[in-house]
């Protein structure tokens, strides 16, 4: 029987074992979903909808034909539902700009001393990863009587609105 | 069988086996760390208000404006002075304010500390406000914050 290179043949046998069960062990140890790619699609739709709201607060009057504040002094002041819309105008704006987005938006107001919040535009229930985006307007008796709103200010008081678009994508 | 012990052979061979077999499991753990690192540097945009703040002073500033407009306006159908309206108008702007930034768990705090009016019309020409910001977190304080009318 030749004897020659028994070791040599055992020691690479031994080395290519190593090699698999480590490969094997560093499969079962790597993790498989990596957090941080959910969270940078968060992050993204999140700065979105901020820009969303900035730019129809902020655009000069040649771009949109009524900015944010016109838009919520305009409300008026009733609920939306899932099949009416309260503020379509505003409602079309938003949906330029956030493409393949679901988005809902909610006023939230100071009404004797308490915060009241209600929906005017609805567009389904917002599910786990949704993000929010606000934006603060100010409203004054004569910005609601340009607008044509519904809003309930003394000609001496002002009421600062705050706008939460809610967002997600499916 | 001392034949097969002698034989030094393919020593090198199970040798950097086992050094790449370390270098692949050092490898795993440094992946593993990096997923990590990353879920946490995702999450620092969130955490810091930045934007809040911004809005505060940006809003506390457009709003100032039109109130010391419509001081002016009110100080001629009532018997109160512009100061005097316009500090009610900014005392209910800042309540408001107050109130919707404690549901986000912060607070706000915007005073009046000194107004500078025009010798001609007695309008408010640049008014000086303290303007605060408070999460737990960040503090936030602009004291004084001037803003000008004419602007």
């Amino acid at each position: 029987m030749n004897e020659k290179a028994q070791i040599h043949t055992l020691e690479g046998f031994f080395a290519a074992s190593l090699m698999i069960f480590t490969v094997m062990i560093v499969i079962k140890s790597s993790l498989i979903i990596t957090p941080q790619t959910e969270l940078t699609m968060d992050v993204q739709l999140k700065q979105t909808a901020d820009d969303a709201l900035s730019v129809l607060d902020m655009a000069p009057e040649t771009a949109f034909q009524f900015n944010l504040t016109e838009l919520v002094a305009g409300w008026n002041m009733m609920e939306a539902t899932p099949q009416v819309n309260s503020l379509p105008v505003l409602d079309a704006e938003i949906g330029k700009q956030l493409k393949n987005v679901i988005y809902n938006i909610d006023f939230a107001y100071v009404e004797n001393g308490t915060i009241t919040v209600k929906h005017a535009i609805l567009h389904g229930i917002p599910i786990e990863n949704s993000v929010v985006a606000t934006r603060l307007v100010t409203l004054y008796n004569s910005t609601i009587t340009q607008a044509g709103g519904a809003w309930n200010i003394s000609s001496s008081d002002v009421k600062v609105v705050e706008v939460r678009l809610v967002a997600w994508r499916v | 069988m001392a034949g097969v012990i002698d034989d030094e052979g393919g020593q090198w061979i199970a040798l950097s086996g086992l050094t790449i077999s370390l270098s692949l499991v050092l490898v795993a753990a440094l992946i593993n760390q990096a997923a990590v690192t990353g879920y946490y540097s995702s999450y620092a945009p969130f955490e810091f208000p930045a934007e809040r703040i911004r809005e505060i002073t940006a809003q506390t500033q457009e709003n100032a404006k039109s109130a010391a407009q419509l001081a002016w306006a009110l100080n001629h159908t009532n018997n109160e002075t512009v100061l005097s309206n316009f500090t009610k108008l900014l005392g209910s702007y800042s309540s408001q304010m107050n109130t919707i930034y404690a549901v986000h768990g912060g607070t706000v705090n915007i005073t009046v500390s000194k107004a500078v009016f025009n010798s001609t019309n007695n309008n408010i020409d640049t008014i000086w406000l303290n303007i605060s910001y408070n999460d737990g977190t960040t503090r936030y304080a602009s004291e004084p914050e001037i803003i000008e009318m004419k602007q």
